[in-house]
């Protein structure tokens, strides 16, 4: 019986126009894009390689370190090939960091110079899923229960002894089925094209995040279905059902995710880039101004060189424990936003696959105490170190050895961490899922088929 | 005849609860949303205004002049007060620029910010009407025509005396104007709070500004809803019509406009900024080294008299300075010009790459319209390249006036060669101060997309009218 039912749905989906527009969409769309975002990264990948070795092709022609010192170290972060299917953070990622002993850490211009990307979403796979994908799935259901009665094909159907629930589930599977399998066909050519048109490749572990994805995404579709089945057995009209399918999707995909983190801004701010900065000079200016006196008593270069190593190791834990700080309340910031954001089921899906994706707030926030931290402190203790073996060689002119230079290298979340993150989204998606069919269960079964 | 058809297609459409969720949307989306972007325009113009006090104590912290032309001073672009509706390219963080007297202005980015934010788009008015309205002027237009023929009442309409002209016409009113009235409303009640809000008064230009970009936003509809009528007119059925409107909806919406930026970079790529950074300082490096040379040139052909002291040294040390001086704003001019050559030839590959884009975009009335919308409100990509070209005017006065303040002292460099040092005052220092371009500009700027949507309106009305003439009403 279900088995019948399940088939009768999907030949009643396949042979109708609304699957015809939806697998085509389903195909343009996220074929498209991969095949775009694709191409986007292979650019930026060997915009990275040419940026690299004329940064490299800089550094060896520099005629002394003083100049390397002035100048700084100019690093970026390796672009990541999943982020052709989650975009999330990674332009801000992108940024070049310059360091230099001389100023404040710098983070360069954005990689995408054209404004124009700022002001239009970034047409990704995730970005295609979430909101047009999403559209399409409760669109494909939204008069599966009201339409069947407006037709009188219902109470035909349940006249005949057919549980109530195995037709629920019946439309349920067949729905699924049809979005499911157009999405398949249209991810796997999109991939195939991908890979032809491009040079990205993944790796053994970036296919098992791409496998983590997938799952996220057939959870994500699923809500919606169920979510459009609700709604179609709490409406008697299909037109009726067709209007509140759109307000709740327009306040789930396009309200909530977009307006809480501006509300969650307000709630908890962070203070200005200026201030923070102007905290840090007064440490600065503090710190060496406590040991001005003492080196100017100071009899030996070696105790010179002691009061400047205590006076750095002063600075470096000061600015540690101010950025601290900072870093707390912009991740109570994101916290926040991220927890009443999750009403929509959206917002979850976005923050479960940038996080698989190593493109996520997460992932974020380690890059910015990477580079604020992590690196800053390599960066230091590499340049004192590359200056105490070149005045060993008495010699501080001559090319600079850029194999020697600290490398910029954040290290990435393991999968594990990475599945750990998107657990709470993951389980969100998998709790609407029950609610939304459980509420579309019991409703349909007081449902009037008159 | 008009006004009765027109009345009933206006109650129809009220009477209906389409009307209830666009209502709903558009009432509470564009409130709730300006109120939030209010709150975020008193942040952001708090952080300003520190930020401003900060970088003028950074810069008054320094020595002297030699300091504050090495380290340069560092400027920021004001929040704009019309982002409260309009958002665009307020989101970039690339609004804090270093001026230096030796190289061009360069922006830089931040990287606390908040990430959520990054992820999602602002919800400001922009996207109320690019996304939520015009996905309902389809949902109010997409069974005008092919549901009363479904229903078999236009048939039953179209046997009166009623000609189909007058039909079509009261359609299309009757729609749009039940679309609109609550957005109307909402544009008030938003005026309202703007106009009552302490911090956020508009000048006359933004009040201008402000009433244009919704008038954009009424034809922008327009043409969303009579691209609606005409494919119900073309649809022999409403489900037919509702899945090809959301198919148009998909690709004109949320694709059209989003990958144009990534297909032009790919049609006509451009250099990227860390190379020509890169390139710059390449340049001034080869520059500054060779300037090095020649000083220490000029320092040995001295040597002899410099030695000699007295009267002969003094004069040979004030010799030597002032050639050093003249060598040093030579160098200066140069390395700006470098800078200035790249940039400019960026710029250019840039401006090929965004037209290229705009181009591409425009197939979709909705590129037109944010377009119209965030140039207007001065949030959009002319701003930008305004800015951009005021920190360059900017820097050159900063230059200047390093010069005249350095010129008895040879540069601030008089101590190396017995001159006076300057004292360090910088309370007469030129303060940068962004207006954005003139509104009459703005508007100017936006006469193309206007007219674009305009012409499609009209003839996406015309297209509609024609279709029904020829309907078949059985």
């Amino acid at each position: 019986m279900f088995a019948v039912l399940v088939k009768k749905e999907i030949l009643n989906n396949i042979l109708s126009f609304r699957f015809a527009v939806t697998f085509l969409l389903f195909f343009l769309l996220i074929s498209g894009s991969m095949v775009m975002m694709a191409a986007n990264h292979s650019k930026q990948m060997h915009d990275y390689y040419n940026l690299t070795a004329a940064y490299r092709q800089r550094v060896e022609q520099m005629r002394d370190f003083q100049e390397f010192e002035i100048f700084g170290m100019t690093s970026r972060r390796r672009p990541n090939p999943l982020s052709a299917v989650a975009m999330g953070l990674e332009p801000d990622m992108s940024r070049s960091v310059t360091n230099s002993l001389w100023q404040d850490i710098e983070i360069g211009g954005s990689p995408y110079a054209n404004p124009l990307f700022a002001l239009f979403s970034t047409p990704d796979v995730t970005y295609v899923i979430s909101i047009i994908v999403s559209l399409l799935a409760i669109l494909f259901v939204f008069d599966a229960v009201c339409g069947e009665k407006e037709e009188e094909t219902l109470k035909l159907m349940l006249s005949n002894s057919v549980p109530r629930d195995t037709v629920l589930m019946g439309k349920c599977v067949g729905a699924l089925a049809c979005l499911y399998a157009s999405l398949f066909i249209s991810l796997g050519s999109g991939l195939v094209a991908a890979r032809v048109i491009s040079s990205l490749a993944f790796s053994g572990t970036e296919w098992l995040r791409m496998g983590g994805l997938f799952l996220v995404v057939l959870l994500y579709i699923s809500v919606f279905v169920m979510l459009g089945l609700f709604i179609s057995t709490s409406t008697q009209r299909s037109g009726t059902s067709l209007m509140i399918s759109l307000l709740v999707w327009v306040v789930l995909v396009l309200g909530v995710p977009n307006l809480v983190p501006v509300v969650a801004r307000q709630i908890v701010p962070l203070p200005s880039m200026a201030r923070l900065a102007g905290e840090e000079r007064a440490i600065h200016e503090e710190e060496w101004g406590n040991i001005r006196q003492r080196l100017r008593e100071a009899r030996t270069q070696e105790e010179r060189r002691e009061l400047i190593t205590e006076a750095r190791q002063a600075i470096e834990r000061r600015l540690g424990m101010l950025r601290d700080n900072y870093e707390n309340r912009y991740i109570q910031q994101a916290t926040l936003a991220k927890m009443i954001s999750r009403v929509s089921p959206s917002a979850c899906f976005t923050y479960a696959s940038t996080a698989l994706a190593l493109t996520g707030i997460d992932t974020y926030t380690d890059f910015v105490r990477y580079v604020y931290l992590d690196f800053r402190s390599r960066f230091e203790r590499g340049i004192a170190e590359l200056r105490r073996d070149r005045r060993s060689r008495e010699s501080e002119v001559g090319a600079i050895d850029f194999e020697r230079l600290p490398k910029f290298e954040p290290e990435n979340d393991t999968i594990q961490l990475s599945f750990k993150h998107a657990l709470t989204d993951i389980g969100l998606l998998c709790a609407y899922n029950m609610l939304f069919f459980l509420t579309a269960f019991v409703k349909f079964l007081r449902y009037d088929v008159k | 005849m008009l006004p009765a058809l027109l009345r009933k297609e206006f109650m129809e459409h009220v009477l209906s609860m389409r009307f209830v969720v666009a209502s709903l949307l558009s009432v509470v989306l564009v409130l709730v949303s300006l109120i939030v972007l209010k709150g975020d325009y008193t942040q952001k113009k708090e952080a300003y205004d520190l930020n401003r006090g900060a970088y003028r104590q950074q810069a008054e912290r320094h020595d002297d002049y030699s300091d504050l032309e090495l380290e340069g001073i560092r400027v920021e672009r004001p929040p704009q007060k019309l982002q409260v509706s309009y958002y665009g390219l307020e989101k970039l963080e690339d609004k804090t620029a270093r001026i230096m007297a030796y190289l061009a202005p360069t922006l830089f980015g931040e990287l606390y910010k908040s990430p959520v934010s990054a992820l999602f788009p602002t919800p400001d008015m922009l996207y109320v009407v690019a996304v939520v309205l015009s996905l309902m002027a389809f949902v109010f237009s997409y069974d005008a025509i092919s549901g009363e023929r479904e229903a078999e009442t236009l048939k039953l309409a179209l046997s009166y005396s009623v000609p189909r002209d007058r039909f079509i016409l009261a359609k299309w009113l009757g729609g749009y104007l039940s679309l609109m009235t609550p957005f109307a409303i909402a544009l008030v009640a938003a005026a309202v709070i703007i106009g009552l809000s302490e911090n956020l008064g508009f000048t006359v230009s933004q009040w201008f500004a402000y009433t244009i970009a919704a008038a954009a936003s009424f034809v922008f509809i327009a043409v969303m809803f009579s691209l609606g009528l005409f494919v119900s007119c073309r649809c022999a059925r409403s489900a037919t019509a509702i899945m090809v409107l959301l198919f148009i909806w998909v690709g004109m919406v949320l694709m059209v406009p989003n990958v144009s930026p990534y297909i032009s970079s790919q049609i006509t790529p451009v250099t990227a900024y860390g190379v020509v950074e890169n390139k710059i300082r390449q340049r001034v490096n080869d520059e500054v080294r060779a300037f090095f040379s020649r000083m220490e040139e000029e320092r040995r052909r001295y040597g002899g008299r410099l030695r000699q002291g007295g009267q002969v040294g003094e004069q040979a040390r004030k010799e030597l300075g002032e050639r050093i001086d003249k060598m040093w704003n030579e160098l200066q001019n140069r390395t700006n010009s470098i800078a200035e050559e790249e940039w400019t030839a960026h710029e250019r590959e840039l401006a090929r790459q965004i037209g290229v884009a705009k181009m591409i975009s425009r197939i979709s009335p909705v590129s037109s319209f944010v377009y119209i919308a965030t140039d207007l409100a001065g949030t959009g990509v002319r701003k930008q390249l305004h800015f951009m070209r005021a920190l360059r005017e900017y820097q050159k006065l900063f230059r200047q006036y390093l010069r005249e303040k350095t010129k008895s002292s040879l540069g601030g460099r008089g101590y190396f060669f017995g001159g006076d040092e300057p004292e360090y005052d910088i309370s007469d220092m030129p303060v940068f101060s962004y207006e954005g371009e003139p509104v009459s500009a703005r508007l100017a700027g936006s006469l193309l997309d206007f007219g674009m949507l305009g012409v499609e309106a009209v003839v996406l009305f015309m297209a509609a009218f024609l279709s029904f003439l020829r309907v078949d009403i059985m």
